[in-house]
């Protein structure tokens, strides 16, 4: 179904000149502006009374997809609903006074409706002088005022005729200067009402001309656009179109006079375009046309145009070729289209019935002839190749006017359809069909007869004929529609018409097994007759649909007729067994000419279930739509071919590809899977790495036609003689001996060397044969040194006096070969310390730690390296003790200072006298007897603050602070001043000599006590 | 301190004196008797913003008085044997003195003294004084005033000590803390040490109440000649004269000389006086005394004169 838009003619901002020379507009949006209308004025109430049609505002009046508001007809003060009544004949005054008018030249535009009958009845605009009286009731087409003051419009004084909206214009000319109101008044005679009733929005008065509108309208249809083109010499144009995608009028401004509008539905296009001359705007001009895309049809029977129309006379219908159409109004026009939805053609109006121009759910129909009488006679021509997708069957739906002057039939108006292969009739003369004025017009078969005009005019409502063209698919033919006149000149005859195509299939057949049918519907347009298949003679049915009982699984057929032929006619079957679409499809792939390839082979058709047995088996039935998805994004096709080719990428890959049956519009679906894989061919790089025995290719080893006897290590490129694709392939050929091979190894110690399954430990020479890596045969003579493993002894934890900052681990190496040393502090960025301190095999591992270093415990690692063998790193704890000078120490006692003494607030304690913890001795003081005389004790302190338990350095208990007590272990003893500054190593302090009187440090290895002499 | 000591001791006086005035008043109409009293309740000593606390004592007595009944009235004079038991401790203190240690340093010497208590035996000689109402109903209330005089006061004072140092570096004070033993440098442990000594002010005061009822005996007692009644009585006792003169430990006898220091030194020495007569007491110290008391009244002549009230 063809998708019908209405572009809907804008408020009255859409026809306006929008510039300074606006006097008066009214879209009837504003409250206060309505209430400057005046509303059906009569003398008195009494007059009022005998009113029987009102001019109301409100909904019914509003045009365009804006406003709520407009000015219409009702049968009521305060009417809701817009209508009239023709049971007198009276006037209806609605009119509002305008602003002082300069004289001028001005445009008068508004929106109105009105269809009325014909001759006098409908609306009119006036404008009357603002003091004379303008009253309802009167015949006021008599009144003085009337006649003077009506403004003539651009298609007629009266407004009526329309059952759409439509745009009236009036340009006019003002001699007098003064006072004004705009005066509609409705006139309606008494006899029958022909809605609808008139309605009024979107006015706007201006000065005209100051800036001109665009002229030479035209456009073309590109693809689903419409290109606007127009003449003018403006600054700008700005063009309003209406987007049916976001529900809005939009608004762009150019300054060429070329526009394209994307994405234009098809039906009635309305485009307005003006003019900016600086800051003036010309008027809008309305461009409407109706607008249909080609190539989505079957057939493009919208498209007339000097190729496929003709005109001539009765006895020559395309004497001339060429389009006579000057719109679909026109009484000259005799190809042309209609699309006004619910236009009723006028010649067929009698009273409230008459013949729509187009069918409802057609875009538009094609009216070939007219109305005019001498025996014209026009003609078009469609050539259409009937598609392969199964829509074959040929779809007429015409309507005939023609009055009937009672000639021999050779005489009289006629419409015919001819339809041609290769210039010959169909068979059968199955294609040719004539619908002629006169004989017998039976009301059952469509006929109306109107008495409106002065000669009755016969319509015939429309009519669907259809012609199966299942024999020529694929085929080109030729559709000719010819109308004529009478012959005598004296009668018109025309026809509207509408081509489409159908499968000509049954629709709505059962689909599946939980949609069991119990009617069949055979397709639009023909006779039918409907029997059993076992009794073709017992007819059945006539009609289109034809029912049958639930689970009836008989075989009926019915012949589709030809109404114009009752020879040409064709067969279908149908069934109430449930219908199940089954994609039956097999495929072959192949991958040469560098691309994969698949052939997909293609034997769908519909199962049917028997109901009683419930068995499902295929039938002879075609899917009608059978959807393939490659599965490689591709777009998803329906094809119904037998065979069906898709083309894979070359790099291969697994692709799921879905076919999909369906049956009955598609209302049932099944879809099938099929997994794909194909290999990749393009043109990419292949390894080929070979590792051969020597003695198993005595004759060398052959690669791309040539035989290597020696190593390769080489990139080629080659065809693929399967795919055809180019590729590269790198060839690593390596030859392995049998030896006897002298080999010389190396391992460490503590690891062992596998020489053919036995594994050797010691250093030697071994003798060993067996299978290579290559498991080539293999004589081994190996020389096999072992690597002493590194071994180190140091200690895993030490201790540094603050007082001396220098870390110092002894170490010495056991076994194996020691290249260097490092040592990594744990956190040591945190601790201000370098990240790796490295140390050569022989030199002493010292680290001086910064004095802003607290006493704290630092683990870190130690590595010794040995280029081969690598033992892994080991942990060592640095520990940065407090210095002794925490301590003071009289007979009885060690005691640890206070904050103000030893810089440190100390407030756990754990002692420890020789490495021991002491039970209890959780104080900051111990006591000691003489018996702890020379003893070492330390403490474990924890400092405020802080979680961690720091050593202090030892201390040793002397029993006195006297000098003449001092024992510290045994030396070497390193003297330094109060300030650290070296002054002497001696091995026994009896040495000391030369020394002034004050404070001295004498350290030896661990312990460290500051001496007083 | 004065106007204490005048009120105390006037107190009685005008209490004694308004009872024995009214004596005669009563001579008509009177029942003479001999009341023989024993009680005994629980006593201990009262401080007013001490560092003593009391705890709870044990009393006992025995009273002879000579007692005159008119009607409703009572009067009666006699001598009491009275007894107390009672203890108080002290809150835990220290004593310091700045000396030098052994090796000559300057330190905070402290005697550390914790449980610090005395437990006193009071053996008094009383004389009361009251008056008082009998009421039909055989209800009776005592009132009257008492002067004791301690016949005994004698009391065991102990306290748990040790000694400590301070000196400018310490973390914390140096002791000898169990096993360690700083004796050498003059830190003693934890020791009991003794005395025993009497409180030098021996004379109270006290106000006395007796409240209870009269026992009705057998019918067989027609004479009326025995009577018997039970009260509970509550004596408050003023001590008077100097009190809190010494200080709680006395070191004028002990050997400071840190070389020559020992603990012996100070067991011998370190004298602990009775907490009553020292200055921790604070400025008052009384005594209170709580019980029940039986009382025998043996009527030693008849009133011939009828009587219109309610015999008991």
């Amino acid at each position: 179904m063809i998708k019908k838009l209405v572009y809907i003619v804008l408020l009255c901002w859409a026809v306006l000149p929008l510039s300074a020379q606006v006097i008066y507009e009214c879209d009837f949006e504003d409250a206060a502006e309505r209430s400057q209308w005046v509303l059906n004025p009569t003398a008195n109430d009494q007059q009022k009374k005998n009113l029987t049609n009102f001019w109301n505002l409100g909904a019914p009046g509003h045009f365009a997809p804006q406003g709520e508001w407009g000015l219409f007809i009702g049968t009521s003060e305060n009417a809701t609903e817009s209508g009239y009544s023709a049971s007198k004949t009276i006037e209806n005054v609605a009119y509002r006074e305008l602003p002082t008018l300069a004289e001028g030249n001005y445009t008068l535009t508004f929106n109105w409706l009105a269809n009325c009958k014909y001759g006098q009845e409908g609306l009119y605009a006036c404008l009357v002088p603002v003091d004379t009286k303008t009253l309802s009731g009167a015949t006021a087409l008599t009144m003085a005022w009337f006649k003077p003051s009506v403004l003539p419009l651009s298609v007629d004084t009266v407004m009526h005729g329309t059952s759409t909206w439509a745009v009236a214009t009036c340009n006019f000319k003002l001699n007098v200067a003064g006072q004004y109101k705009l005066v509609f008044m409705f006139f309606s005679v008494k006899g029958a009402v022909v809605e609808p009733a008139p309605c009024v929005d979107n006015i706007c008065l201006f000065m005209a001309g100051q800036c001109a509108a665009p002229t030479n309208v035209t456009h073309t249809i590109v693809d689903a656009n419409v290109k606007l083109s127009w003449k003018g010499n403006a600054d700008s144009y700005d063009i309003r179109t209406y987007s049916y995608e976001t529900g809005k009028w939009q608004e762009i401004n150019t300054t060429q006079t070329i526009y394209e509008v994307p994405n234009v539905d098809e039906g009635i296009g309305i485009f307005f375009l003006r003019s900016n001359c600086g800051d003036n705007h010309s008027e809008w001009v309305k461009y409407e046309k109706f607008i249909f895309h080609k190539g989505v049809r079957c057939i493009d029977y919208m498209d007339l145009n000097s190729k496929n129309c003709a005109y001539g006379s009765f006895s020559n219908p395309a004497a001339s070729k060429g389009v006579v159409d000057f719109g679909y109004a026109e009484k000259e026009s005799r190809h042309t289209l209609h699309y006004v939805i619910n236009e009723i053609d006028p010649r067929t109006l009698d009273g409230s019935i008459g013949l729509k121009t187009k069918p409802d759910d057609a875009l538009a129909s094609v009216r070939l002839g007219n109305w005019e009488i001498g025996a014209q006679a026009e003609q078009i021509t469609y050539n259409y190749k009937v598609a392969e997708d199964g829509n074959a069957i040929l779809k007429l739906r015409y309507a005939v006017v023609m009055e009937d002057p009672a000639h021999d039939a050779s005489a009289q108006p006629k419409f015919t359809l001819s339809i041609l292969h290769n210039n010959r009739k169909l068979d059968g003369n199955c294609g040719e069909a004539n619908f002629v004025a006169g004989g017998d017009l039976k009301p059952e078969d469509g006929w109306h007869i109107s008495n409106a005009a002065s000669t009755p005019v016969y319509w015939k409502e429309w009519t669907t004929v259809s012609v199966n063209l299942r024999d020529y698919i694929g085929e080109t033919i030729t559709i000719k529609l010819t109308t004529y006149d009478c012959s005598q000149s004296g009668h018109y005859g025309y026809a509207y018409f509408v081509l489409d195509c159908e499968n000509g299939e049954m629709s709505d057949l059962n689909c599946g097994e939980d949609n069991p049918t119990t009617e069949f519907h055979a397709p639009d347009g023909f006779n039918y007759r409907w029997y059993k298949a076992d009794e073709p003679s017992k007819t059945l049915s006539e009609e289109q649909n034809f029912t049958i009982q639930p689970l009836d699984t008989n075989l009926y057929e019915v012949d589709v007729i030809s109404k114009t032929n009752g020879q040409c006619y064709y067969t279908l079957k149908a069934c109430g067994k449930p219908r199940i679409p089954t994609p039956r499809v097999t495929y072959e792939t192949a991958s040469t000419a560098c691309s994969n390839k698949a052939t997909f082979f293609n034997s769908s058709c519909v199962y049917v279930q028997n109901m009683v047995t419930g068995v499902i088996g295929p039938s002879e039935e075609k899917v009608t739509s059978l959807l393939w998805d490659f599965g490689d994004g591709s777009k998803v096709i329906n094809n119904l071919s037998d065979k069906v080719n898709h083309e894979y990428p070359a790099n291969g890959g697994e692709y799921i590809v879905k076919v999909t049956a369906g049956i009955s519009h598609d209302a049932c679906q099944i879809t099938k899977e099929i997994k794909l894989t194909f290999p990749d061919i393009s043109n990419d790089t292949t390894q080929i790495i070979e590792n051969l025995c020597r003695k198993d290719y005595p004759y060398g080893y052959s690669f791309n036609g040539k035989t290597y006897y020696n190593d390769v290590d080489s990139l080629f490129t080659l065809t693929s003689l399967v795919t055809g694709c180019d590729s590269m392939v790198y060839l690593n050929l390596t030859w392995h001996e049998s030896g006897p091979f002298l080999v010389k190894d190396t391992i460490c110690e503590g690891n062992a060397y596998d020489l053919f399954g036995k594994q050797i430990t010691e250093e030697g020479v071994y003798e060993g044969s067996g299978k290579g890596v290559f498991g080539c045969d293999s004589l081994v003579e190996l020389h096999l040194h072992v690597v002493p493993r590194l071994t180190v002894t140091y200690p895993t934890q030490v201790p540094v006096c603050s007082d001396y900052r220098t870390v110092t681990i002894p170490y010495e190496v056991q076994k194996g070969f020691l290249s260097y040393i490092e040592l990594r502090f744990q956190d040591a960025m945190q601790l201000g310390l370098d990240s790796v301190y490295i140390f050569s095999n022989g030199d002493p591992i010292e680290v001086v730690l910064p004095d802003s270093l607290e006493p704290a415990i630092m683990p870190a690692t130690i590595t010794f390296s040995t280029p081969s063998c690598p033992i892994p790193d080991a942990p060592i704890i640095i520990e940065l003790r407090y210095s002794a000078s925490v301590f003071t120490q009289k007979p009885g006692f060690i005691a640890l200072m206070n904050e103000q003494y030893a810089d440190y607030k100390f407030v756990e304690y754990q002692w420890y006298r020789d490495g021991e913890k002491i039970e209890g001795a959780t104080y900051s003081f111990v006591s000691t007897t003489d018996d702890d005389i020379d003893h070492v004790y330390r403490v474990e302190v924890k400092i405020e603050g802080k979680d961690e338990l720091v050593s202090t350095c030892n201390i040793t208990y002397t029993g006195t602070t006297a000098l003449q007590r001092i024992t510290i272990g045994k030396g070497p003893y390193t003297i330094y001043s109060a300030t650290g500054h070296y002054m002497m190593t001696l091995d026994n302090l009896n040495e000391i000599k030369n020394l002034t009187q004050g404070m001295y440090i004498i350290k030896n290895e661990i312990n460290a006590i500051k001496i007083v002499r | 301190m004065r106007l204490r000591l005048f009120v105390k001791y006037n107190l009685a006086w005008l209490l004694l004196s308004a009872t024995v005035l009214a004596a005669p008043n009563y001579s008509r109409g009177v029942s003479h008797s001999l009341a023989l009293s024993i009680g005994g309740g629980e006593a201990n000593n009262l401080f007013y913003k001490s560092d003593i606390s009391p705890k709870a004592g044990g009393a006992g007595n025995i009273m002879f008085a000579y007692e005159l009944q008119k009607q409703r009235f009572i009067f009666g004079l006699g001598a009491q044997l009275q007894y107390q038991y009672t203890q108080d401790q002290s809150k835990s203190f220290i004593d310091e003195f700045d000396r030098v240690d052994k090796t000559g340093e300057s330190v905070s010497y402290g005697y550390v003294y914790n449980h610090l208590s005395t437990k006193a035996h009071d053996l008094r000689i009383t004389l009361p004084v009251y008056i008082g109402y009998a009421d039909p109903s055989g209800f009776y209330a005592l009132l009257g005033a008492k002067l004791s005089y301690s016949l005994m006061a004698r009391g065991q004072t102990q306290a748990d000590m040790y000694t400590q140092g301070v000196y400018a570096w310490s973390i914390e004070p140096l002791r000898s803390i169990g096993l360690n033993d700083l004796s050498s440098l003059g830190y003693y442990p934890e020791a009991q040490y003794t005395n025993k000594s009497s409180y030098t002010e021996k004379l109270w005061a006290a106000a006395s109440l007796e409240l209870g009822s009269f026992i009705p005996l057998s019918e067989d007692n027609k004479n009326k000649k025995v009577r018997m009644r039970v009260g509970v009585y509550a004596d408050y006792a003023i001590r008077i004269g100097n009190m809190g003169t010494l200080v709680v430990v006395d070191y004028s006898k002990i050997n400071t000389n840190p070389q020559t220091q020992s603990q012996a030194d100070l067991q011998q020495n370190l004298v602990i006086n009775h907490i009553l007569n020292s200055d921790r007491i604070g400025s008052i110290c009384h005594n209170l005394e709580v019980g029940i008391r039986l009382t025998w009244l043996l009527n030693v002549n008849m009133d011939r004169t009828p009587c219109h009230c309610v015999r008991n």
